[in-house]
């Protein structure tokens, strides 16, 4: 958790001081007032970091499983069996024709995705799964299409 | 296959992205300062881990720490460099998202951290897409995460399931991330 708070505020600092570096000529009263706030950054961070766990509950998937999760984002099964998005939040939201569906990899795999509609697969059977190490295949796309 | 851009292109360009994405971006030159700066944020593990020898590290791994990108110092290519600065350039969109939530998960679990790079990594995924029309190569994906992150391998076997579904969007031409789509807008603008 030390680690934590002084990554946190060294991070803080240093975008502090860019700030005050274009802003102000002279950096030095702006400066001190930021450290003012470490005190106050470290218990407010402490509790904030004492209170809230890192990872939700496991939801017992396959790891390496993929799906379409709830709110139509691609999801991988972690090896702690949780469900991750891909970061990109709803497929919708990136295009008019984007879904998240089915589909296959430039690499030969097939998993979930957002994707065109055009590239949907046909959803595997579900006691099929999607186990990337079953589907993976060393002879897939070697290099950029 | 999109348009090869000069010099002074690419270089407007990672002044364009730089800005945008209010990032510093500084040459890695000192390896002791490096690893001093490591050293305090309490992942030197991270860092030695993944450090094949120092002149590697200084020459060819780019580290980001907060808004500051520490560029390596043997990519001299500005195509080379510009697609690896998408990769940090995610890491620093996502620090300014949430500065202490950001550090606290990358710190604080390999699975988040292995997500988190594998989220940059996509932002370089999209970067190279746009500007070379070519993917990552398959051991590239495959490998993503065993170098330099100090993740385990489930923990690497998901950012590596995740760079792979991101590599399954681009290649069909969706463009999800900040990044990207800050490449797709510039282009469109300058070049023709």
């Amino acid at each position: 958790m030390l680690s934590i708070l002084v990554a946190s505020l060294w991070l803080t600092a240093v975008g502090h001081a860019r700030a005050v570096s274009v802003a102000l000529p002279r950096p030095v009263a702006p400066i001190a007032r930021t450290l003012g706030w470490v005190p106050a950054g470290l218990v407010l961070l402490a509790l904030t970091l004492g209170c809230t766990p890192l990872l939700g509950p496991v939801d017992g998937c396959p790891p390496r499983a993929t799906r379409c999760g709830p709110r139509g984002t691609a999801q991988a099964c972690s090896g702690t069996g949780r469900w991750h998005d891909d970061g990109t939040g709803p497929c919708a939201q990136l295009g008019p024709d984007v879904t998240c569906c089915y589909t296959r990899s430039p690499y030969g795999r097939e998993l979930h995705a957002c994707v065109p509609r055009s590239a949907c697969l046909p959803e595997p059977p579900a006691d099929a799964g999607t186990d990337a190490s079953s589907t993976m295949s060393e002879g897939g796309v070697s290099d950029a299409p | 296959m999109p348009r090869e851009l000069t010099r002074s292109e690419l270089q407007a360009l990672e002044d364009f992205l730089v800005k945008r994405f209010r990032a510093i971006v500084v040459a890695k030159t000192d390896l002791m300062v490096m690893q001093a700066v490591a050293l305090a944020f309490g992942v030197i593990g991270l860092f030695v881990s993944g450090l094949p020898s120092s002149t590697d590290f200084l020459s060819r791994w780019a580290t980001t720490l907060g808004p500051v990108v520490w560029m390596p110092t043997g990519e001299r290519d500005p195509l080379g460099r510009l697609i690896l600065l998408g990769h940090e350039l995610g890491h620093v969109a996502d620090w300014w998202a949430d500065p202490v939530g950001y550090v606290r998960r990358y710190v604080g679990s390999t699975e988040l951290r292995a997500k988190a790079e594998a989220q940059a990594e996509r932002r370089r995924i999209e970067v190279q897409f746009l500007l070379t029309g070519t993917l990552p190569t398959v051991s590239e994906v495959r490998t993503f995460c065993e170098h330099g992150y100090a993740v385990p391998i489930e923990a690497a076997d998901l950012g590596e399931d995740l760079v792979e579904m991101a590599a399954t969007s681009t290649s069909a031409g969706v463009i999800a991330t900040d990044v990207g789509q800050a490449v797709r807008d510039w282009l469109r603008e300058h070049v023709s």
